[in-house]
């Protein structure tokens, strides 16, 4: 059981800044997942963890213990790895034995060990069968039962799904998250999959260029993004962002974009008039037709993914991506009226910084220009 | 503009069947997507047509013409691949005008031909502004435009592209997906499109081959795929959100799915007719089943909590009943307690039933 803190932990490689004063504070028992494209520095931070990147500044802490000076073998954390680094030659058994031995542990508690990783991933049956004679899913769950048979005091999880095909990586989503609430124990868990993210974590860490951008709750990160970078990072298809312009008049604050403008409501943030500015909208938001649909937009193209379809519209010079539902049939080029949902808008300044989110709040008030 | 035919196209590596034989019909001027897991048969389906795998038996077709004679560079086919081969020490523009410019000289483009086909393609993948710039400069995505534009300029009758988007970051993957789409549209080309990602197929192709272990699974719309799977590979593949799979048999003129049954309707005769020995499978997606009241008539079922998953616009909620899981979509702010007892309808047009011996659909 652990308390996994980085405090203000840099790293260098040459030229490459991979983590820039990084601070987390993760919970014990929590599932927490760090999430950033390649070279977002994720990787490293989980290696400064697990003590195979010694910190060139900044202390890592297991609950109140500075161990940044510790080996990663007297850390007590598991790590599962990307790439299935299972022993060929060994069965199933011998495969989740094998870490045990090594710490010549007796043989009574080895076998009641493994028997029990063995239970909670459902791998019983494939005790005795060699790696080669295994699915993917079930090679992943192996990997995954050798963490678990050390009984460590934290897991550290990179993207251990991200060599599945695609339905084995919806299957395990789910199991892998039943799992933790099961194990009860941190689990550091990175991705480059928002999804993964969302859907798995209590809370998530959204790297850039080795700084962490923002911590909080999936809800959190989706309705209120701190900046461009996460509203792009987080959600499928990404925000729509509308270039628009600020005004300031005694005080009230609207925001000019030519198809519409947007009154605020008690603007609590710095936005100077003529200021460029982005309007985000998620593609959920922006309803095609309806009775409050006013702006005037033409269809580019549409895309029927089953459950849902995305309509790419043209709003000015801008592709604007819709959700609608199934049904919605429309032709390309066709003249269409959307409306934006004023309570889920949200605004940057040009920095790509955010302003404010309504995240379900009557922040804005929308008027329809012409 | 071509169509393509694959008539009992088979080709095999020593004992593997690679693909297996393959009937289909690529109407021409129409964007049709190869789509299955790894090791499906997809690329090597392309490649016998674009002529770089020559079939064990059956034939490649172009506008009814056999192919079997027809050398690769006289099939007049445009790739565009994953790794994408741009001259990094050329311009945008010297790039694109460089397939017209290495033709023989009797064949040859002149140089204002060449200046306006290179213009008219710049325009169309949105590089007009980025002519002139090293493409050694260029951003992942901006090359990717670069081969297509490469590729187009050639004014081949078939295009052929494999995962063009699999190295490109997910949100430019959304935007390349519509601009793709819209260039079919506007060019009016034949398209084939390989990829293993449900969701650029579904959003792009107006026809899908599904692929598995070499053979072809269904063959049609986005729409038939969703709506009508032809067997549970198919059911399983298509989605966002992985397919409930419910044990059903069938009895006494109703579909009973776990504990709950399904009125089966006119479907009645199919099932009295059709010899279920091996047990039936109901599907029904999780963003068609609707949440209802446990004490409520509608119930089809009844079911426990046991996860949430928040995906943010929706949450996918996980169920147990009898032992299986099933998932419902709802929107968050329905989001139910963990240990909560749901009543689940079924609506029975919603429901597609099985063959367990054969993963057929019950039709």
């Amino acid at each position: 059981m652990a308390r996994v803190r980085l405090d203000a932990v840099s790293k260098r490689f040459g030229n490459v800044t991979a983590m820039n004063a990084v601070t987390l504070d993760i919970a014990d028992g929590e599932f927490f997942a760090i999430l950033g494209p390649p070279g977002a520095g994720k990787t490293t931070t989980l290696r400064a963890i697990l003590g195979l990147e010694k910190p060139d500044a900044g202390r890592v802490l297991l609950d109140d213990e500075d161990v940044t000076e510790l080996w990663p073998g007297d850390r007590d954390i598991a790590i599962v790895f990307q790439n299935l680094a299972l022993y060929p030659d060994k069965t199933v058994f011998d495969n989740l034995a094998f870490p045990l031995r090594q710490r010549k542990l007796p043989k009574t508690e080895i076998g009641e060990r493994v028997q029990r990783a063995a239970k909670v991933l459902k791998i019983e049956a494939l005790l005795g069968r060699k790696p080669a004679k295994l699915s993917g899913g079930e090679r992943q769950r192996v990997a995954i039962g050798r963490a678990l048979v050390r009984d460590p005091r934290a897991y550290l999880f990179d993207e251990p799904l991200s060599a599945l095909d695609a339905l084995l990586r919806l299957e395990m989503r789910s199991e892998l998250k039943y799992l933790q609430r099961d194990l009860n124990r941190t689990l550091v868990y990175v991705t480059h999959d928002q999804v993964e993210a969302m859907s798995m974590a209590d809370r998530i860490a959204v790297l850039r260029e080795g700084a962490v951008q923002q911590v909080s709750t999936p809800e959190d990160v989706y309705h209120r993004p701190v900046n461009r970078f996460v509203a792009t990072t987080i959600g499928s298809p990404p925000m729509n962002f509308l270039p628009a312009t600020g005004r300031r008049h005694n005080g009230s604050v609207t925001v000019e974009h030519p198809s519409f403008t947007l009154r605020v409501a008690d603007a609590g943030f710095a936005l100077e008039d003529g200021a460029p500015c982005f309007v985000g909208v998620r593609p959920e938001d922006v309803h095609v037709g309806g009775g409050d649909a006013a702006i005037e937009a033409t269809v580019f193209v549409t895309e029927p993914l089953g459950g849902e379809t995305v309509v790419d519209l043209h709003l000015g010079d801008r592709v604007v991506k819709a959700l609608a539902p199934p049904t919605a049939r429309f032709a390309a080029d066709e003249a269409v009226r959307i409306a934006l949902d004023p309570r889920r808008l949200h605004l940057f300044d040009a920095a790509g910084e955010a302003l404010v989110s309504a995240a379900g709040e009557r922040l804005f008030e929308l008027d329809v220009t012409g | 503009m071509s169509s393509i035919t694959l008539q009992n196209l088979s080709k095999h590596f020593g004992r593997l069947r690679a693909v297996d034989n393959l009937d289909l019909e690529v109407p021409h001027g129409s964007f049709t997507a190869l789509l299955g897991p790894s090791g499906c048969g997809k690329t090597t389906t392309m490649n016998m047509i674009s002529g770089l795998e020559t079939p064990t038996t059956g034939e490649v077709l172009f506008d009814e013409r056999p192919m079997s004679k027809v050398a690769i560079g006289d099939r007049n086919v445009g790739f565009v691949f994953q790794n994408y081969a741009i001259f990094t020490h050329m311009s945008v523009y010297e790039n694109l005008a460089f397939g017209l410019k290495s033709q023989p000289r009797r064949a040859r483009a002149d140089k204002a031909e060449i200046d306006r086909r290179v213009k008219a393609v710049a325009e169309t993948v949105g590089l007009s502004a980025a002519l002139d710039r090293p493409a050694a400069r260029l951003s992942v995505n901006d090359l990717q435009k670069v081969a297509l534009g490469r590729s187009m300029i050639m004014e081949p009758t078939i295009f052929l592209l494999d995962e063009p988007f699999s190295n490109l970051d997910s949100a430019f993957r959304a935007y390349m997906r519509a601009e793709l789409k819209r260039i079919q549209h506007e060019v009016g080309q034949t398209m084939v499109y390989v990829t293993h990602d449900q969701v650029e197929a579904m959003g792009m192709a107006d026809r899908i081959a599904v692929m598995d272990l070499g053979r072809l699974q269904q063959y049609g719309s986005p729409e038939d795929l969703y709506e009508r799977p032809a067997n549970t590979f198919v059911a399983r593949f298509i989605g966002s959100v992985l397919n409930n799979f419910l044990p059903a048999r069938y009895a006494d003129g109703a579909l009973h799915v776990g504990d709950g049954s399904v009125a089966v309707g006119d479907r009645r005769d199919v099932f009295e007719r059709h010899d279920s020995a091996a047990g039936l499978t109901a599907t029904i997606r999780p963003e068609r089943v609707r949440v209802v009241d446990p004490g409520s008539d509608e119930a089809t079922i009844r079911a426990q909590v046991t996860l949430v998953e928040p995906l943010g616009p929706k949450d996918i909620v996980h169920l147990e009943h009898q032992g299986t899981d099933v998932r419902v979509v709802v929107p968050p702010d329905r989001r139910p307690a963990i240990g909560s007892a749901l009543g689940l309808h079924f609506d029975p047009a919603q429901v597609h039933v099985f063959d367990d011996a054969t993963g057929l659909a019950v039709r």
